[in-house]
């Protein structure tokens, strides 16, 4: 089966395996090539023109239900499913991509100082449940805090991939550019907080803008609506704990830069 | 000798001897089962406060003026204090005698694990005695064995925990009570007393049993209320007089913790338990961490986790008994009442049993974290509804096959109540040792279970499954492991009674381990995805799985 998918899956496709409790089984047989990070940590289905879905009986993806059946095929008790999205939308650059010392830089801001962050390269760090995302082997050093790509834990406890850029606090503003990504018409993002920082409403109130790099930081003006787009400040909800306050946000597509601040 | 093995109506010695066989055959099964089930988290607890409790008791012989000094009292009892002391006491006595002393065991878990067993036998004993002595004999029997043949039963009685004990105290201590109510006397009402101690001394589910006895006292003394009112007499059962002072006493004296600064000691007790931590539990697909806990829980884990045959027959039982309920309060209300046929309602008793061990999962502020274990005392009530739904079942057979012969009348009840036992019987040995993740087959079995969202595990007991599948052989000699969801004291005795090879050392961060193990839960998954960041993998090497459903993962640093 393993490569019989191997020779039909192409890189843009997506491979699901159902239902979700089969994953790790579906991981242990198909292997990182065919359950690649993007596929297995995807922020949401919407960039994958075809989906593979590798199902034990009538079990089906929920996401994929819109999806177009194009194939089926049986092995065994196993069934596997060709799926066509009807409505993608091809990505033409991921920004988690670029999260490395070449192609992004990090810094923290405090009016018109700047303080580079370090990228290091050293050992992933991990701990036990309510320890938070690892911390990758590669990763920028910003005094007591890090950003670098790791997967985390939304409310659903399910995987994202991301890039871990957590607000410094007080008056300070964490900032990463990106020197090359290539644009289509819009900027599509997700974002979320690591599942106990939401559920137990430990997180500060903070905001995320996107601003074109054209500006200087420093002026007043990248943080209009005109220079850049603010996105809404986010908080937990105060009341629902079991709602994913995830956002997905869609943006003219000259914005570049996100800042992260509280 | 003859006479000896011939049962007399009347139920008496020969069953207690019955029902003690019963008990002993139940450890025994127990023990020789206990290999398979890994070490709990709060085993791990216990067997620390079990080994710590034992220094205390040696005092106790050697020393006893410094055994009772509060200084030795608050160093030796401090330790997992948020618990009464009865079971981890019989704990550490049972490893000072059967480990220590008389090396009956040569696995220290075995002397820790026996009182927990031994009183799930117990457990088993008083519940064919209530059989037996409310219905019938086969009533009895059949009781005692649909409770034990419940698949989560089964696993908490191998666990050096509270939870069997108490469904064995707890069903003790209302046998007790009405047969204090039955028989009078001073003698009864006393042990009723002291019973009563011992169960509030298991674990805390005994403080709701003033729910089941007084208004079943308030029942059994009805007849005479009006006529008592007019007297000004206020008649109280003697064993619930006893109760109330003869139980905080014995409560108070068994447990070392609570003899100095007792009512501070006592407050944070109850502190404890009415504002305890909310654990991680999914149900549905959801992870519950908080209040509100979802009120469909206990009623739909019921239904999903024990037997489905014990379930609906325990409605039979339960449905005639409600039925007879009704008559009764059709003829309170038109004052035409007889003289019952059981003066001291047991039925009524049964009922109430099992509304107050389960009614905290009511109320939306009770956690959910301990799965089916915290209403288990139910259990061993529903049972005895269950046997009554049977003989009524069979009854009723009877009644149809009036052209056969007495003799193929009996074989064909006996074929009923086998059909009856065996199904339990298949499922609880077939979710051996996975018991918390095993669900009915109405739901679709473990895989129902999982495709529901239903959890499958906690306590991270699995990591003997690991190493026994995969680690062993294919772990390099000294290599590291992340433990995971297991307990350190748990891990170390494994180690130590070889369940676990002993090169292997365990770490606390998966980043640390040549391997590192996930004890599939929802919640865990945020463990897992530090793994595939650690590892820069998403393949675990090895999965152990029950009945194809996953139940621990093993990666490899690559």
């Amino acid at each position: 089966m393993r490569s019989q998918l191997e020779a039909q899956v192409q890189p843009s496709d997506l491979v699901v395996v159902s239902p979700s409790w089969l994953e790790p089984l579906g991981r242990l047989q198909l292997g990182d090539g065919l359950m690649t990070v993007q596929r297995v940590a995807r922020a949401d289905e919407s960039r994958f023109p075809v989906a593979i879905e590798v199902s034990l009986g009538s079990a089906r993806h929920p996401a994929l239900a819109s999806w177009h059946l194009e194939q089926e095929q049986s092995w065994g008790a196993l069934q596997m499913r060709r799926l066509r999205n009807p409505d993608p939308h091809p990505v033409i650059d991921d920004l988690v991509s670029h999260a490395t010392a070449h192609q992004m830089d990090v810094s923290l801001v405090r009016g018109e100082a700047v303080q580079p962050c370090e990228w290091r390269h050293g050992q992933p760090v991990t701990g036990p449940l309510g320890f938070g995302p690892a911390q990758p082997s590669d990763r920028y050093h910003c005094r007591n805090t890090w950003v670098g790509e790791t997967i985390n834990a939304d409310l659903e406890y399910k995987p994202r991939r991301c890039i871990h850029a957590p607000p410094p606090g007080g008056q300070e503003v964490l900032r990463l550019r990106w020197k090359s990504v290539r644009f289509g018409t819009h900027l599509l993002g997700h974002h979320a907080l690591y599942v106990e920082a939401e559920r137990d409403r430990k997180a500060q109130r903070y905001a995320l803008f996107f601003l074109r790099t054209t500006r200087r930081w420093a002026r007043p003006s990248t943080r209009t609506d005109k220079d850049g787009v603010r996105l809404p400040s986010i908080r937990p909800p105060v009341r629902a704990k079991r709602r994913n306050c995830k956002l997905r946000y869609r943006l003219p597509a000259q914005t570049v830069e996100p800042i992260v601040s509280r | 000798m003859k006479k000896l093995f011939q049962l007399p109506s009347d139920i008496g010695w020969r069953d207690q001897i019955l029902g003690a066989t019963m008990a002993i055959l139940v450890t025994a099964w127990l023990l020789s089962t206990a290999d398979a089930i890994g070490f709990a988290r709060d085993e791990g607890f216990y067997f620390r406060a079990a080994t710590q409790y034992a220094e205390w008791f040696n005092l106790l012989v050697s020393d006893p003026s410094r055994a009772f000094s509060r200084a030795t009292i608050d160093r030796i009892w401090g330790y997992n204090h948020e618990h009464p002391s009865l079971i981890k006491s019989l704990f550490s006595l049972s490893w000072l005698a059967f480990h220590e002393k008389w090396k009956v065991f040569s696995h220290a878990s075995d002397a820790f694990r026996l009182p927990a067993m031994a009183l799930s036998g117990v457990a088993v004993w008083v519940t064919y005695l209530f059989g037996a002595r409310v219905y019938s004999r086969t009533a009895g029997l059949i009781a005692a064995c649909l409770f034990l043949l419940t698949p989560r039963v089964f696993y908490h009685a191998h666990l050096a925990c509270f939870d069997l004990p108490i469904v064995a105290l707890w069903t003790l201590c209302i046998y007790i009570y009405w047969r204090s109510i039955e028989k009078g006397g001073l003698g009864w009402a006393l042990l009723a007393g002291v019973v009563y101690g011992l169960t509030l001394d298991t674990k805390h589910n005994a403080w709701i049993l003033p729910a089941v006895f007084l208004p079943h006292a308030v029942l059994v003394v009805h007849r005479h209320l009006r006529r008592d009112w007019k007297d000004q007499i206020l008649r109280v059962p003697t064993s619930l007089l006893a109760m109330a002072i003869v139980g905080p006493l014995v409560f108070w004296a068994l447990w070392p913790w609570m003899w100095h600064d007792t009512a501070a000691r006592l407050r944070e007790y109850f502190d404890f338990h009415f504002n305890h931590v909310y654990y991680n539990m999914e149900f549905l697909g959801t992870n519950y961490f908080d209040a509100p806990s979802p009120r469909a829980y206990m009623p739909l884990m019921i239904a999903a986790t024990v037997p489905s045959i014990t379930l609906l027959l325990c409605a039979v039982g339960a449905g005639q008994k409600v039925r007879g309920a009704l008559g009764w309060l059709r003829a309170w209300k038109q004052n035409t009442l007889t003289e019952p046929e059981r003066p001291t309602y047991p039925d009524m008793l049964f009922a109430l049993a099992i509304i107050a061990a389960i009614s905290p999962w009511f109320f939306a502020k009770t956690p959910i974290f301990g799965g089916t274990k915290h209403w288990m005392t139910a259990y061993p009530f529903m049972a005895l509804f269950a046997a009554h739904g049977l003989e009524l079942s069979l009854r009723a057979l009877s009644s149809v096959l009036t052209r056969w012969s007495t003799r193929w009348v009996a074989v064909a009840k006996t074929a009923v109540v086998a059909f009856v036992l065996a199904g339990p019987l298949a499922i609880t040995m077939h979710a051996h040792p996975f018991g918390l993740a095993s669900y009915m087959p109405w739901i679709g079995g473990t895989k129902g279970g999982a495709s529901l969202g239903l959890n499958r595990q906690f306590w991270g007991y699995t990591s003997q499954n690991a190493s026994e599948q995969f680690l062993a052989e294919h772990a390099k000699q000294g290599a590291t492991v992340f433990i995971h969801d297991t307990a350190w004291d748990s891990w170390a005795r494994m180690i130590d009674e070889g369940r676990i090879r002993s090169d292997l050392r365990g770490v606390g961060a998966p980043s640390q381990g040549d391997y590192a193990l996930v004890q599939h839960e929802l919640h865990m998954n945020e463990v897992e995805f530090q793994m595939w960041v650690a590892f820069g993998t998403r393949a675990p090497v090895y999965i152990v799985t029950h009945d194809d459903v996953p139940i621990v993962s093993i990666y490899q640093r690559p």
